[in-house]
Parts: C-alpha cells; sequence; structure tokens
C-alpha cells in the first residue's frame, strides 16, 4: 500500500478534496473551509480514486462519474 | 436508425470525445493504427468502422463502446461536471503531469474555482517537492 499524507487547505467552497500522486503515494489536500463530515467524505472519496486506480485512467468525466455514483 | 445517422451520431461522438481528450485526428489515428483519411471518414460521418476499430476507439478513450454508438443524449447522462468548460479544464489539470489532480468538486463548480485550486496546489508542490 502507497504512503497516502493528508494536508488541510482552503481550497474554493465548491470543492471537498482534492488528491495528487507524489514520490511514495499521495497526497490528498482536504477543504479546510468545511467542517469535519464533508472532510471525511472528502477523504473517502480520495481513497476511491486510489483503490480505483483512476491515474492510470485517462477521462476525467468517466472518472468522476464513477466515483460520484 | 439509417446507416447514414448511425455514422452522424458516430462522428458526433468521436469528435466529442477527441476534444474531451484533447487530441487530434491524426493522433488518434496513429494511435489506433488507421490512416488518417480513414480516420477523417469517420469524423465527417462519411463511413462508419468496423467494431473492432470501435473498440480500439473506446479503450484510447477509456470508455465503452456504447459512449461512440449511442445517440449524444445518452453520453451527456455519463458527464459528471455540468459545465463543458469546467469538465476541458479539469481534463487539461488532470493530463498535466506538472499537476496531474483528481477533484471531490461539486458538479456544477465553475472552471476559474479548480485553476484556482490548481494554481494553489502547484506552489504547495514546488515548496514541499516531495509531498
Amino acid at each position: 500500500m502507497d504512503d497516502v499524507y493528508v494536508y488541510l487547505v482552503p481550497l474554493p467552497p465548491s470543492e471537498k478534496e482534492a488528491v495528487v500522486p507524489c514520490a511514495d503515494g499521495y497526497t490528498v489536500y482536504l477543504n479546510s473551509n468545511h467542517d469535519r463530515a464533508s472532510n471525511i467524505e472528502g477523504y473517502v472519496h480520495a481513497l476511491k480514486h486510489i483503490t480505483n486506480n483512476d491515474f492510470e485512467k485517462n477521462n476525467v468525466q468517466e472518472i468522476e462519474t464513477r466515483a460520484h455514483s | 436508425m439509417s446507416n447514414e445517422e448511425q455514422a452522424r451520431v458516430f462522428a458526433s461522438n468521436l469528435n466529442y470525445y477527441l476534444d474531451l481528450n484533447g487530441m487530434t485526428q491524426i493522433e488518434a489515428a496513429e494511435k489506433i493504427g488507421v490512416s488518417q483519411q480513414r480516420f477523417n471518414t469517420w469524423a465527417q460521418g462519411k463511413a462508419y468502422p468496423r467494431m473492432d476499430m470501435i473498440q480500439k476507439l473506446a479503450d484510447l478513450f477509456g470508455i465503452q463502446k456504447s459512449n461512440l454508438i449511442d445517440v449524444p443524449q445518452n453520453v451527456h447522462d455519463n458527464e459528471y461536471y455540468l459545465d463543458p468548460e469546467t469538465a476541458r479544464r479539469a481534463q487539461e489539470i488532470f493530463t498535466d503531469k506538472d499537476l496531474c489532480i483528481l477533484f471531490d468538486a461539486a458538479r456544477g463548480s465553475r472552471p476559474e474555482d479548480l485553476q484556482m485550486a490548481a494554481d494553489l496546489l502547484k506552489r504547495l508542490k514546488e515548496t514541499n517537492p516531495d509531498g
């Protein structure tokens, strides 16, 4: 299992989280302007992207449609 | 649906996914191993490709064959971001090797919101290249 680093950063209100690959795993940025429940939802969403190997795929619309279903 | 209509629907979907993936006809034709002229007849709705070619295109775009065959309404049902400009920006941010970001953003997010977050994360990455 890759390492997952988590940071709280002030993202725009419409975004719960962002996830990016890094040297030894992934970095998850949660929105520091959101509450704890939203942060947990965002973290779960990020883990979905990681476990579904979404970074190996091409199409963002398809990726997000599946991740939000 | 007549053969002509089927070819037109296919062309519309093909052009949509080319645009979404920022790919030219020439690049896509090379990747699936057909001539540019042949590819262009599909993109113009003048010819309908064989099913094995449709499968190659679906694999190239990371989608189902039905996304290329069905009428556009069905394609749009499979879209997460509602604003085409937001979808285009999200795709650019994901495809950019220096960014490669996936967001959990609202469907109605504005393109400038995604860009603002991408700029912030890029600065953080530059500050801490290992993180």
